[in-house]
């Protein structure tokens, strides 16, 4: 049967994940993945078994890190070392699967609540911020002391920035550090006044301060990424990070330090590029990019009323985590809307290669609801819970007999006029009373249908009426990497 | 009053007063209270009502004049009181009212010779109507002959002392430059030789080269041209490709050789010269007919009629005939019409015989275009230029002119075109031409729907569209969108073609994407008014039938270019108008942005309503995100931008250095086959030699002149591998790496480039050109003048500034103009690591597309190198390997 599939199943079995061998030196192990906090975490809950969740990058060190941890708690470990989708969401169903009571994972991660609720510990790493030299940079960078600046940092130099705060606090007043947004602990009562949460961090903000006075000093990247591709962690924050302040990044090693305001620029000009398309595509990929990141479902389904609203077909395809290969097999998609956690929805790169761009949540409800305020304007949001109801950034769609939806509209990718949509959304999208139709009318066929019908290959023939009819017999059972009546082979 | 109260100043010194029992109530109120008493007192005792509540003497610091900002708006609102201005002095409180107006118009209909109920009663007669396009080069006189109609059909309207009145340069912007961006409609009632009133639809275009897209979209509307040729200059760059135009598009041509005067008082050429230089002219233009025409009857030439000459700076226009009618008129009793048959080629009068004979009767008679046309027309200029005291009046007399004093003393312009006002008379001869040689709208129809529809001719539509009939179904044809005064709406305008338009009818708009099978493009609009527009007036009429021109409100929104409007029901087989087909290429870019971020929607409206606005200009956003603008020539970017900064904007706006479009191509075939295996290993191989278009590797959007050859594609049996997901992929990695192994070049765009300039300036010229690797092509003395052209191509990208470049050289002699020509290959290997590019520094030539490549890959925020590796499997890269194959690119 291996001929028939893409690769047969033992390869996928074969193939070695991640790095071989041990990472860190087994000495430098408490220190890097901070096993004593994690042990303390594991004890206080007193659970038997706990899921570790590691990047793929990281796979070689689990061992080792699983035995310490077995050892120290006495509780049974669990490495979960396939994740569906983005490595930086965490795994519910994984731990789930393995009977977890808790979850410790490590690496990056985007810390957007999960879908259920589950004891996270998140280990974001530790990397070393020589802070004279940062210091220094942001010194050179900021030289009035009253100019407010945020503190930032990639989620391994996080641990530093209270430091570099103490350094630069005598002489800036106006500084503010950002930090991780982890989960609180159970039961601690919540911080008075409550900081404020963007970007998976918090923002001890004073009352009466909104962030958009600020400027921001990133801590991480290295000096060589010039290229296009940046961290999607770095790309949220230029996009979302208010236009007219500045953004500087700073390496943690050498403290050399970048104005990214030409990078942000030409990232906000490609983003806009991508709502445009997304204006003028009539048949629109939804990619479900996350299982476990909390109010999915919620959001998918206003995708897909967005969508409709706007007139453009959509459909839902579940392909894991998104390659070029696997998106060229549908052709007849215009763009795609990758549904993923902040992350995950920025990390597919113009220069991946896709043949159709794939657009984060964000993008498709500019381009699909007239009310959303006019690029420029509109704040760029990099979380999917931001646009549905109940956050403060939801702009409900206008009234179906609104103006807003006959006003015609030119493409700025093709020059042509774009056709109102063609149908209004309804009001109770959950009606099933019958109701009276006027005049039956030609059903409409679909833009999937179209377009089939002027491809030149259209899929196997079917051979309609020279089958001959035979009796229905059970199919193939298991799951795809290995069904039940291939055996062990 | 009791006295004993008071002192002896009047003071009250007698006992309290019971009047204010509240100011008891502190101590330190009663005590400022006695310090003030003395003032109040005086008051009290004069008004005599000490116990009215109101009077109670009240401090300062409590008394309040106006209810507090609580009272009036309620607890619940929070008043902030701002200490500083937060207004700029600069900046007035109250604003005065600001009105945008970009446009001259007429405040009122003027006064015309014609009532407007005739020419509205002349609109239903489709057999008296010419819709006429006047083009040519630039500056040969079309925007000033206009003037001429309009003065002669509009008493009120005359031109200012020297100045030109230049009627339908409309636009501030065309009167400050001095030239023609839009081109503007003129409907006038014109009278022929005989006194037959025609209803004249006049398009003035503008002649520069950048501006072609505006003929290209009056072209479109007319049955015929009249094209300008400057007498003493000739047929020049755009002569010739309005005539190429204008042929490809089967117009009739006719041509007006203007400027007449230029030969006698500028050229000072003597009689038989002039002849030459205008039979000249029409030899050029005949030449140029037969090369761009299949049609081998169409012939210019004065004896036709369908030649005149004019001046229009001195009111001058005849053609051959209405020269002859002149004759006619003073001796009586003369055939006109053969005469005039008479009057052109190598034909000359006996005055013996009182015959005409091929022949020369003797060596010097002279022939008799010369001697019946040229030498009075020299004799008039010459007596009003040289004699105006001595012989003028005697022969102004002989001619039956007569002026008054004040007349005589005018300035000699003014006089010479009073003068030629009164003997040539009004431009019949240009009317006779257009009525005899271009076709009314009920002829031309069939020919125009025939070019220009895309439906069939053989349908009851198109026969209604070819009989020009006002009761078929409406069929109207825009062209052209004229924005408002102020810039916020647009009108558009086109021509009716079948049925008639009504005022407030609702019609469907079709687009330039509608067919009958994908509707989707069409929209139901409701016409506004209905203008016919006379440059700077329009008459509102309620209808316009088929034939005639019309303005139209209202029906703007769905319109992006051009657009066919029809009867939104009932007229359902109706398809579109082909869009305009341009005779220029915008080739020249720039990239625009906001200078507050913020203001990046009001930019996209100014941007779709340039876009309206400019019949070829395309804006769009770039896959980087860049918005950028594509142009014909510098002019052209000019006043769009000034359009978007101005008019349809007014704000801030960035611009990038301008650039070019390029293109990719191979000059060689791929030395080996190109292969690539799909992701489950199935192979597809490729060659490639040099015509298709797909998506290029290295950064520039399109490809030009390249073959891909499909040698060998095993494409696997189960149709599981067969999807596009593995096709797609690979097919594409193919074609790249193919593209790469067979020299890959840039291709960028080249102006064509002509040239005048006096003799002295020639070699400044020659310099200037190859300064910016531009080479010259021709360079010819023009006969009978003292300027030479030169005629070069330059590269479209080195042409930036090239004309300023060019005036400082040669002292404002030499005068330019270029136009896209053609793509050329770019020397150098874009690809070449080994070429390094320092900044600021010109490169020399074989690294041109190397700085080409880099900058725009840097521009669009790519890596500066293409990565070739990216393209090639491990196998391919084991077979480059294999062949030896010598690769200077990075891997």
């Amino acid at each position: 049967m291996e001929s028939t599939f893409s690769s047969p199943a033992e390869a996928a079995l074969q193939r070695e994940a991640g790095a071989a061998g041990v990472l860190t030196p087994l000495a430098d192990l408490d220190r890097v993945y901070e096993l004593e906090r994690v042990a303390g975490f594991v004890r206080d809950l007193e659970c038997q078994r706990v899921a570790l969740q590691f990047p793929d990058q990281l796979l070689g060190d689990a061992g080792p890190v699983a035995a310490r941890l077995e050892e120290t708690t006495g509780s049974k470990m669990f490495i979960l070392g396939d994740t569906a989708y983005g490595s930086c969401c965490v795994d519910v169903l994984g731990a789930e699967q393995a009977g977890a009571q808790a979850l410790v994972h490590f690496g990056p991660a985007c810390l957007s609540p999960p879908a259920r609720p589950l004891p996270v510990a998140f280990v974001l790493g530790q990397r070393s911020v020589q802070l004279e030299l940062c210091a220094k940079a942001f010194e050179a960078q900021n030289p009035d002391p009253k100019t407010p600046v945020v503190l930032l940092s990639e989620p391994a130099c996080a641990h530093a920035l209270e430091a570099l705060a103490t350094l630069l606090r005598p002489r800036y007043l106006d500084l503010l550090v950002s930090s991780p947004a982890l989960p609180l602990p159970l039961g601690s009562c919540s911080p008075e006044p409550e900081p404020l949460e963007r970007f998976g961090r918090r923002f001890p903000l004073a009352p009466g301060r909104c962030l958009e006075e600020y400027g921001a000093f990133y801590v991480g990247g290295s000096e060589a990424s010039t290229d296009l591709d940046l961290d999607p962690d770095l790309s949220r924050l230029l996009l979302g990070w208010a236009p007219g302040q500045p953004f500087f990044t700073c390496c943690p090693d050498t403290g050399q330090t970048q104005d990214e305001g030409v990078r942000a620029g030409r990232l906000r000009a490609r983003r806009h590029y991508l709502v445009e398309r997304a204006r003028d595509a009539r048949v629109v990929g939804l990619l479900a990019g996350t299982l476990g990141v909390a109010r999915h479902r919620e959001a998918l389904s206003h995708l897909r009323n967005l969508a409709q609203a706007a007139g453009k077909r959509s459909y839902v395809l579940a392909l894991g985590r998104p390659t070029p290969p696997k998106l060229a097999n549908f052709p007849e998609m215009d763009v795609f809307v990758l549904l993923a956690c902040p992350l995950g929805a920025l990390a597919p790169q113009p220069s991946g290669g896709f043949f159709r761009p794939v657009l984060a949540p964000c993008e498709l409800e500019a381009a699909c609801n007239p009310a959303w305020p006019p690029s420029g304007l509109a704040p760029y949001l990099t979380h999917y819970a931001d646009l549905l109801p109940g956050s403060p950034f939801h702009v409900p769609l206008p009234p179906p007999d609104s103006e807003l939806w006959d006003t015609p509209d030119v493409s700025l990718i093709t020059g042509e006029l774009r056709p109102p949509p063609a149908w209004k959304p309804s009001n109770d999208p959950g009606c099933l009373a019958l109701t009276l139709r006027p005049q039956l009318e030609l059903a409409e066929s679909s833009p999937a249908a179209s377009f089939l019908s002027s491809r030149s290959w259209q899929g196997l023939q079917p051979r309609l009426g020279q089958t001959p009819a035979t009796g229905a017999v059970s199919g193939r059972r298991g799951i795809a990497i290995a069904y039940e009546d291939e055996g062990g082979s | 009053m009791d006295t004993d109260l008071y002192d002896e100043f009047g003071n009250y010194i007698g006992p309290e007063l019971d009047s204010d029992e509240d100011d008891d109530e502190l101590g330190r109120e009663t005590k400022d209270l006695d310090e003030m008493d003395d003032d109040d007192d005086d008051d009290d005792v004069g008004d005599h009502d000490e116990d009215h509540p109101g009077m109670e003497v009240v401090l300062h610091e409590d008394k309040k004049y106006y209810p507090t900002a609580e009272e009036v708006y309620g607890p619940e609102v929070e008043t902030i009181v701002q200490e500083e201005d937060t207004q700029p002095l600069t900046e007035p409180i109250i604003k005065p009212v600001k009105t945008k107006k970009f446009t001259l118009m007429e405040q009122t209909l003027p006064v015309t010779v014609y009532e407007m109920d005739f020419l509205a009663d002349l609109m239903d007669n489709s057999e008296l109507i010419r819709n006429v396009t006047l083009c040519g080069h630039l500056h040969h006189g079309k925007t000033c002959f206009v003037d001429c109609l309009i003065e002669q059909t509009h008493p009120e309207i005359r031109k200012r002392y020297d100045q030109d009145l230049c009627y339908t340069d409309i636009l501030f912007t065309e009167q400050e430059r001095g030239v023609g961006i839009k081109s503007t409609p003129v409907t006038v009632v014109l009278p022929d030789t005989k006194g037959k009133s025609y209803l004249f639809n006049i398009m003035d275009t503008p002649g520069h080269v950048n501006f072609s897209d505006e003929v290209t979209a009056g072209l479109r509307i007319s049955d015929g041209v009249v094209l300008f040729i400057d007498a003493a200059e000739g047929v020049m760059l755009n002569t010739e490709r309005l005539i190429k135009h204008a042929v490809q598009e089967r117009l009739a041509v006719t041509v007006c050789i203007n400027k007449i005067d230029r030969l006698i008082l500028e050229l000072k050429l003597p009689p038989t010269d002039a002849y030459y230089k205008l039979r000249h002219i029409v030899d050029e233009v005949n030449g140029l007919i037969s090369m761009y025409s299949t049609d081998e009857n169409l012939i210019l030439s004065p004896l036709l009629g369908n030649v005149c000459f004019s001046s229009s700076q001195y009111s001058i226009c005849f053609t051959l005939g209405s020269f002859a009618k002149i004759y006619a008129d003073t001796f009586g009793d003369i055939n006109y019409q053969e005469f005039a048959k008479r009057l052109w080629g190598d034909i000359y009068f006996n005055p013996k015989t009182r015959k005409f004979t091929k022949k020369a009767p003797t060596s010097s008679s002279q022939r008799s275009f010369v001697e019946f046309i040229l030498e009075p027309l020299y004799k008039i200029l010459a007596q009003v230029v040289g004699d105006v005291d001595t012989s003028l009046p005697r022969t102004l007399d002989e001619l039956g002119i007569h002026l008054t004093k004040e007349e005589l003393k005018l300035n000699i312009r003014p006089l010479l075109r009073l003068v030629c006002k009164k003997f040539f008379g009004e431009f019949t001869g240009f009317v006779d031409m257009c009525v005899q040689h271009i076709p009314s709208p009920k002829v031309g129809a069939k020919p125009k729907i025939e070019h220009t529809y895309t439906g069939g001719v053989d349908s009851d539509l198109g026969e209604a569209m070819s009989d020009c009939d006002p009761d078929g179904p409406l069929m109207c044809h825009t062209t052209k969108m004229y924005s408002t005064d102020d810039g916020v709406q647009f009108h558009a305008f086109g021509r009716v073609l079948s049925g008639t338009i009504h005022a407030g009818q609702p019609v469907k708009v079709l687009g330039e994407n509608y067919t009958l099978e994908d509707e989707e493009d069409s929209q139901i609009c409701t016409v506004g008014r209905l203008w016919i527009s006379v440059a700077r007036y329009h008459i509102e009429v309620n209808r316009v039938p088929a034939g005639n021109w019309v303005l139209i409100e209202g029906v703007d929104q769905p319109i992006v270019k051009t657009a066919t409007i029809t009867e939104p029901r009932g007229n359902e087989e109706a398809q579109i108008f082909r869009p305009l087909k341009f005779n220029t290429t915008s080739v020249i870019k720039i990239a625009v942005e906001p200078v507050n971020p913020s203001e990046l929607p009001k930019m996209l409206d100014g941007l779709r309503k340039v876009n309206k606005s400019y019949p070829s200009l395309t804006t769009k956003v770039e896959e980087s995100g860049e918005h950028v603008i594509l142009g014909t020539g510098e002019l052209y970017l000019d006043c769009v931008m000034h359009d978007l900064r101005k008019m349809y904007s007014e704000i801030d706006i960035k611009v990038a250095d301008p650039v070019v479009t390029f293109c990719e191509t191979v000059v060689e075939t791929s030395s080996l086959k190109c292969f690539a295996e799909t992701p489950n290993k199935k192979p597809v191989d490729m060659h490639q030699n040099r015509s298709s278009v797909i998506n290029p590797p290295i950064s520039f959007p399109v490809i030009r002149n390249v073959k891909f050859k499909i040698l060998d594609a095993v494409v696997a049996q189960e149709p599981l591998h067969r999807g596009g997901g593995q096709i797609i992929p690979t097919a594409r990695r193919v074609v790249y790496s193919a593209f790469l192994m067979a020299t890959p070049r840039l291709m960028e765009p080249y102006y064509f480039v002509e040239v005048q300039a006096p003799a002295d300036c020639v070699s400044a010229v020659y310099t200037v050109l190859a300064r910016r690797r531009g080479h010259v092509t021709q360079d010819a003395p023009i006969p009978g003048s003292p300027l030479y052209t030169i005629k070069a191509f330059i590269p479209a990208i080195d042409s930036f500034g090239f004309e300023t470049d060019l005036r400082t050289h040669t002292q404002g002699q030499a005068f330019s103009l270029s136009v896209f020509h053609h793509w050329q290959i770019v020397p150098g290997d874009p690809l070449d690591k080994s070429i390094v590019i320092r900044p600021l520094e010109p490169q020399p030539a074989p690294h041109l597309a190397r700085e080409f490549m880099i900058k725009t890959r840097r521009r669009k925020g790519l890596s500066e190198d293409v990565s070739i590796s990216k393209f090639f499997d491990d196998p391919m890269l084991l077979e480059l390997a294999k062949q030896d194959v010598v690769l200077n690119y990075p891997m």
